[in-house]
Parts: structure tokens; sequence; C-alpha cells
């Protein structure tokens, strides 16, 4: 043994005792373990709600939005009723490592966690903590859960799988004669694959072939678009994940360069010049997890609430984009989809 | 408290990383980059295993034999075809990426029910002072299986350290030794220095595999990303604990690696503790790493100085 | 013991670079005989005796150690016959490692190395009495890192080492170019009390003209890759300094008047 390492030790134990020291604050103090059970919530207590995002795209932020509404509606006013924490790990999942080091230094009320790696990582890392998720694709295989109903106890949430079949059913109706439909999708990300499948198998039921190119990057994703182009499918019928969603402009613009109808899963790529989409409600899944939160708050155990599809799907028509793409929009569309709405740019 | 002792047991697993960047970089003088694709091959290896209902104890140790053959083929690459090393390093963990994603199936690989070195070690440790236990230590409340936690990876660590010190003594050992610290020479000696090169680093690249299988285990997922930017960790921690014990005997070098790979986990910790931005982390790491490099140079200069008035 | 055949060698071939290192070199020498071999610069010392340890193949030609025809082995393999010391002092000791590893390593020379424990205490011992002889102290200091140590004290244990599983070839390459006169006096002693003491096949290469007259049986010279003069036996103990100058002179006239020589 020697001079330096017994100098070694020392530097430890000092670092130590210096972060030892940030957590003062903790020292002491009884988990809130306890809070009153039943559908109210306990009155003169401010909640500390966390909220973490994976990476900065419209459905996260609908998220937000939805979420935050909820709790408004509630009569809860931040800053006064609650505070609301909220970070973005800008897509990188060391920064998602080091958001979670941070969350598990303190104690929270609630923890809303937005998209799939988000909330795979924070079930492990806060086992103690009560988290709600939105934006995830399917739990089920993100290991959240055995089924929808028997999950990990200190988690519920909403999922927003998308209504393949339903959007697949219009698309054939405004194309009847068509063979072929393209995506592109995130081979890294868990739910891109299995909505790429869930899509295919949708497809395949409308006797349709679905063709799909795979990107990892925002400049990958303009590259594939264009390559399914070129494989000349009929449509494309884009699934929503993080890196095609963030991305999405880029496809729209290959889909009118080249006119080839765009028919997405989110109702924002409306605006963006998609033909029509059969769009999960990102606001109304925020909204619907904001009031799951509520219930948390108010006693109920997570492991007592099941894991939900989000319960709305908005149809969107433009047929200024259809006429535009030369898509001749049959009365019996109306008739199959009596919720579709036809908006206007 | 929670946070100290999970940084601390994270800063023990990613010592076998600082162990291995260690062997290869500081022994063999071999710069090694493969080590960012050999970590998350150590992780999907045992999470594939896993998943597939493979014992956990045999997963951890394919896991390790993964990623010696990782670095063989780095060594081979560079021995046999004589490529530089940085290359043949980026050759094999270029390729390690398509590989590890063909050994997952998936890019994200949860573990979250699975059994794992962790959980079973839990459950005999919950034995001993039953289950959901909370100990108060010094005035904070802490879970009694954090603490176990935190002890079987000491545990670990320790082993593996003993041993390379024990192997490191053997005839075969000082031979590798000799290998990284004059080549010609140990040639002129009658060893062949082309098998020493291969075998070191692929000793090092399967402690590297190995830090991966274990932090798959203990945060409870296996993802393709994981090893971006390890490399940089475990030089970092290398370097920090070179900047802790200045010695050059083996065994100090070995237990500086190993504390510098804590120590600047610590450090990490407190910087976010104090707010910083996790997207800053990258930042932080390069400034920490420069201090430790310049630190010690100016410290022996001010006691120059301090001697010569 | 040594018989090298019809050797050539030529480095950077078809370049400007384009060097004849060794152009038919045979040379054969007797066990126990020791030689040195003195020359021009570029003359083809050193390289004969990379040849001879296997640093490089020949471009033609045979390499025979003690009966075996050592031609295409690999530097390592041929290691388990010969010693070498270098002219550097730092080539022939690893820095980073104690006295003590230094010197195990070189007496497992050839030997298979396996998990055995490197200094076991029945090595210490052995290690201590044989550097005792060193007559330099350092078998106190069996644990200080070699980089700590002098030039000098490098190359004597460098010799040391070379030696110390006896060899059938020792090789040494200039060894004390870099060394101050006195260091490089005690070296030169203590090479001969190795070299005799053990009657070990030697090859010297100086460019001392001093240490050729004293030291050997053998004095070989070359010039531009060949070997031009060869005295053994009487006529090497009659030579002197001033003879062996005169026969560089000779060299160098010989140049100026036939430079393609």
């Amino acid at each position: 043994m020697d001079k330096s390492f017994f100098r070694g030790i020392l530097v430890l134990i000092l670092v130590s005792s210096i972060l030892l020291l940030s957590d003062l604050g903790n020292r002491n103090i009884k988990k809130a373990a306890s809070r009153a059970s039943g559908n109210s919530l306990p009155s003169g207590v401010k909640f500390k709600i966390g909220m973490v995002h994976y990476v900065d795209s419209p459905n996260s932020e609908e998220c937000e939005r939805g979420v935050r509404n909820a709790l408004h509606d509630k009569h809860l006013r931040e800053g006064v009723d609650f505070t609301l924490k909220v970070y973005n790990a800008e897509g990188d999942v060391s920064t998602l490592n080091s958001i979670a080091g941070a969350l598990g230094n303190e104690t929270w009320d609630l923890v809303f966690a937005i998209s799939t790696p988000t909330i795979q990582l924070l079930a492990k890392k806060l086992a103690h903590t009560r988290i709600v998720f939105t934006n995830v694709g399917d739990p089920v295989l993100a290991g959240l859960g055995k089924s929808m109903e028997d999950h990990l106890p200190n988690i519920c949430g909403i999922s927003t799988m998308s209504d393949f079949d339903g959007l697949m059913k219009l698309v054939h109706y405004l194309h009847p004669g068509m063979k072929r439909a393209g995506t592109v999708f995130t081979p890294s990300e868990v739910n891109s694959v299995s909505f790429k499948d869930h899509l295919a198998e949708a497809c395949r039921r409308q006797g349709i072939a679905l063709i799909s190119m795979p990107a990892s990057t925002a400049t990958e994703v303009l590259d594939a678009a264009n390559t399914l182009v070129a494989k000349r499918v009929d449509v494309f019928c884009q699934i929503s994940d993080n890196l095609t969603g963030s991305s999405c402009s880029a496809i729209l613009k290959v889909s009118r360069d080249r006119k080839v109808p765009y028919y997405g899963f989110v109702t924002q790529q409306m605006k963006q010049g998609a033909l029509a989409v059969g769009g999960r409600d990102y606001y109304q899944a925020g909204y619907e997890s904001g009031q799951m939160g509520i219930r948390v708050l108010s006693g109920i155990a997570p492991a007592q609430i099941p894991y939900r599809v989000v319960g709305k799907t908005d149809y969107l028509i433009n047929l200024e984009i259809a006429r535009f793409y030369n898509v001749h929009v049959p009365d019996q569309v109306y008739k199959e989809f009596p919720q579709l709405q036809i908006v206007k740019q | 408290m929670t946070f100290l002792i999970g940084s601390i047991t994270i800063g023990l697993i990613l010592a076998l990383l600082s162990l291995g960047i260690f062997i290869s970089f500081r022994i063999f003088n071999f710069p090694d980059i493969t080590a960012e694709g050999s970590f998350t091959f150590g992780a999907a290896i045992t999470a594939a295993f896993i998943t597939s209902g493979t014992n956990p104890a045999i997963a951890t140790i394919l896991a390790f034999t993964g990623g010696m053959l990782a670095g063989a083929t780095t060594g081979f690459i560079h021995t046999r075809f004589k490529i530089n090393p940085l290359l043949s390093g980026i050759l094999v963990m270029t390729a390690l990426y398509s590989v590890n994603l063909h050994v997952m199936g998936k890019s994200n690989l949860p573990l979250l029910n699975q059994r794992t070195l962790f959980t079973w070690f839990g459950k005999w440790s919950d034995h001993i002072s039953g289950p959901g236990r909370i100990i108060n230590l010094i005035g904070w409340s802490v879970t009694a299986a954090d603490l176990w936690t935190l002890l079987f990876c000491f545990l670990v660590i320790l082993a593996f350290s003993l041993l390379l010190l024990w192997f490191f003594r053997t005839n075969i050992g000082t031979a590798m030794r000799a290998t990284g610290d004059n080549d010609q020479m140990i040639r002129a000696l009658g060893v062949n220095t082309k098998w020493m090169i291969i075998f070191g680093v692929a000793l090092s690249n399967g402690l590297v595999a190995l830090a991966g299988s274990m932090l798959a285990q203990f945060q409870g997922f296996a993802d393709v990303q994981m090893g971006i930017g390890m490399l940089v960790w475990g030089l970092a921690s290398v370097i920090i604990g070179e900047a802790l014990i200045s010695e050059s005997k083996l065994g100090l070098l070995v237990a500086g690696a190993v504390m510098g790979a804590v120590l600047f986990r610590l450090l990490v910790a407190i910087a976010l503790r104090w707010g910083m931005n996790p997207n800053d982390l990258k930042l932080i790491t390069a400034a920490f790493v420069f201090l430790a490099l310049v630190l010690p140079g100016f410290m022996k200069q001010t006691k120059k100085i301090k001697l010569i008035k | 013991m040594l018989e090298l055949s019809s050797l050539y060698k030529i480095f950077n071939t078809g370049s400007t670079n384009e060097v004849n290192a060794l152009q038919d070199v045979n040379l054969s020498v007797e066990e126990g005989s020791f030689v040195c071999i003195l020359g021009t610069n570029g003359s083809g010392k050193s390289t004969l005796l990379n040849a001879i340890a296997g640093n490089f193949f020949p471009d033609a030609g045979r390499v025979i150690l003690d009966g075996k025809n050592i031609t295409k082995w690999p530097e390592h393999k041929r290691a388990c016959h010969i010693g070498r010391v270098f002219q550097n002092p730092f080539s022939g000791t690893a820095p980073g490692m104690s006295i003590g590893e230094n010197l195990v390593l070189a007496a497992k020379r050839g030997k298979r190395r396996g998990l055995g424990w490197g200094l076991t205490a029945a090595m210490v011992r052995e290690l201590k009495t044989r550097v005792k002889d060193l007559d330099m102290g350092l078998e106190d200091r069996l644990d200080t890192p070699i980089g700590k140590l002098s030039g000098g004290q490098r190359q004597a244990l460098t010799l040391l080492m070379s030696s110390w599983l006896r060899p059938d070839l020792l090789l040494l390459d200039e060894h004390t170019a870099a060394l101050d006169p006195t260091t490089a006096a005690k070296v030169i002693e203590l090479t001969e009390k190795i070299v005799c003491g053990g009657n070990l096949t030697t090859l010297m290469v100086t460019h001392s003209m001093q240490q050729a007259v004293k030291l050997g049986d053998r004095i070989v010279m070359m010039h531009r890759g060949k070997i031009r003069y060869d005295f053994r036996g009487e006529e090497k103990k009659m030579m002197k300094v001033t003879d062996l100058l005169f026969l560089f002179e000779e060299l160098r006239r010989k140049d100026q008047l036939d430079p393609g020589a």
C-alpha cells in the first residue's frame, strides 16, 4: 500500500461528501407514501410533477399541451397547486440517462414520461416513483407489462398505437386499383418496426403490398422517400415515429414534387400537405394521460389503472389537395367514414 | 444518499471498462477504438441470451467471450495485414454496429422482467436482510437492496482487479507487459509479439464487453447506441486515475484506473446535481479530462518553485 | 557455428534511395570465436547483424547457425539461440518494468512462458547472485524501474540479459558507441569478462579501432556491402591501430579511383 493509494481514497471520500452535502435536503424525509385515498385531491398540497420528453417533435408538444390542459381543467394552477419541471433529452440516450439520474435524486409526486425510450428508462431507474406515460406506441412490446391490464405496478398510461386498418381502408377506397404503398421507418426505434409490421398486415388485408425503407438520420429520411418513389409506390402511408415524425416535411416535399399522394397517422400533417390522415389525437392522448395522472395524485394506485389506447381517432381529408393529386373522392367514402372531416389548408 | 450509492455503483461497473482501456492503451500502447463497439456487443449478447431464457451467468460469460473475439479480430487485422491500430479498431467497431443490431434483433431490448445477475443476487440478499428493508445511513434512508447491489459490484471489480494483477506477474503476463513497453527487446528474447498483441487487445475488449453486459443488466435494457461515447468515458477514467496516482507500480496503476472511474462518475453527478444542463455533459467531460491532464504537471511545477525558493 | 553464404540485400529497390547493403557476403565463424567487425559508414556492418538476427530476410543467400538453416526463421524464433545488445541503451531493456522483471524475461528467453509466477523466491535469489557480478550495486535495487537507470547501467544489464542463458551466438552492435568513455570502458571490461568467461561465439560491430585491436581473435573489415579484409590468429594479434587506419585510407582511395567498385 502506498501513499498515493490512500490519497486516492481520500479524494473519493471528499468528493462523495460533497455530493452528500448537496443532498442534505432529503435527509430524514419520510417518503410521502400515504395520501388521501379516493377520488378527491388533497387540498393545500403543492404537487411536485416532472415531465420528460425524448425528442422535440409536434407529437410530443401536443402531448404536453394536453397534459397541461387536463391539469388546468381540474382547476390546478401551476405555481400554486403544482410545480412542473420539464426535461428534454434531445434524442440522445446518454442525456436521457443523465436526466433519469437527476430525477432520481429528488422526490416526485408524479412524473410524465413522453415516448417509449423515456418510459423504458424511467421505469427501471425510478422504480419507486409513480409514472404516467403517453405517446407510447406499444406498451407491452416495450416491456412495460405482460398485458394492458397486468402491468408494472408504479406505471400507467395511454398508448398511441395508430389505427392502421382504418386508414388503409380509407386509402383503398380512394385508390381502388393501387398495388403498393410506401413508408419510411426507423430500425433503431422499437415502435417504428412494430408499426411497420402492423401496417404491412393491414395492407395485406386490403390486398396491397407495403414497401418500406429504413432511415436513421434526418438526411436519410429524404433519401428513403426518394427511393420509395423510384420503387414506384402508388401512395405514401407514412407511419409515425420519433424520427419520421420530426422529419415528415422532407417526405411531404417529395410527395408534392413527385406527385405521390401522402397519407399519414398524425393530424398535424394535414397542415403540411397530407391528403388525408387517420390520426390518433396526440393532444387527446396527452389530455387523457393528464386525467390519469390526476387520478393517481388523488390516491389511486397506478397498478389499478389499466393501460389504454387513446379513445379518439380523427379522420381528416383535404379536397383541394386531393384535386392536386388527381384523386377522386367517391361518395361511398363519406358513407363508410361518417366521422370524416373535410379541412382546408 | 441514494444518488451517491447509485453513482458509485455505476462507477464500479464502468471500472471494468476503465480496466479494459487501461490494458490496451497503457500496457500495450495500442490505441484501441474497438471499445465503443465491443461495449454494446457485450450488452447485446447478454440481453439476447437472457431474453431467450439463458442463465444470466452464462449470458455474461458469453458476453466476455464475444468481446475477446472482437478484440482478437482487431489485433489480427493489425498484425497480419499491418493496418494502423487506430484504423483496425475503427473497422471492427463499424462492423460491430450491424452485428449488434442482428444480435439484438432490434435496436432496444428491454430486460425489465428478466432474470439477471442483479435479480439473482437480490433474491439471495433479500433472504439475509428481508425484502423491502430500508436502512438508515447517517440520517438518510437507503434501501438495503441498493446497498447489496453496491457490494456486489464492488466484489466483482475487486475480483477482476486481483485476477489481473496476478496474471500480469506471471511469466506470460510479464512478457505481455514488455511487449507494450519495448517490443524490439521482447522479440529479441524470443516472444512472438504478434500473438501477444492479439491476446492483449482481446483481453481488453473482453473486459469492456463485460462492463457493457453488466450495465445492461443493471439499467434494465440494452440499446444499440449504448457504446457511443464510452471510449471517451473510459479514457477519461484512466487519465483521472493517473492524475490521482502518479506512481508506475502495476498494482497502483490498476487501483488508479478503478478509482478514476468512480471519481469521474461522482464528479459528473455533482455537476448534474448543481443544475448543470444534462445536454452539456460532454462539454463538462472534456473540461474534467483537460484538468486531469494539466493539474499534475502544474502541481509538480509549483513544488519545484517552492523547493528552489 | 555460424555460416553465411552469398548473402545479398538491397533496400528500396528501384527508387533513388536504392542501397546495395550486402553484396555476396560469405563468412564462417567457429565456435568460441570473438570477431570484431569494422567498416566505413554505410558498409553494411549493422545490416549484417540484422540479417543474422532476423530483422529482415535476405534477398539471396543462406544463414546457418549451429548446423540449422535459419534463413527463413522469424526474429523471435531465432532469438532462442541468439543474444543481442543494441547501440541504443534504451533498446535492450523495458523502461516501465523493474530490473528484476527484465531479468526474469531474459531468464526465460526462448522457453515457453506459462502462468507460472515470474519472480519466485528462487528466481530472485538467482538474480541477486548474478547481478552482484556486475559490481554495480544493482543487486539491492531489483525493484527499481529500469527507466531510472543511466545509459551505462542499462547497457550493462542488457549485456547480462543477452547472455543469461548461454546463447549460441552473441551479437553486439556498437554497444558502447552511445556511452561516455569511462562508462564505455566499464562495459567493454564486462563484455570481455562475459564473452571470455563463457567462451561465447561473438560478433561485435564497432567504430573503435582500439577496441578492435584489443579484443577478440579476429577482425573483419567491410566496405560497401562486401568483406574486404579478414585477419585471424597471429596476424590479428599483431595488428595495430595505425595498420587499420592505413587500410581504411586504401579503401577510400580505391573508391575515388573507381567509384563503381
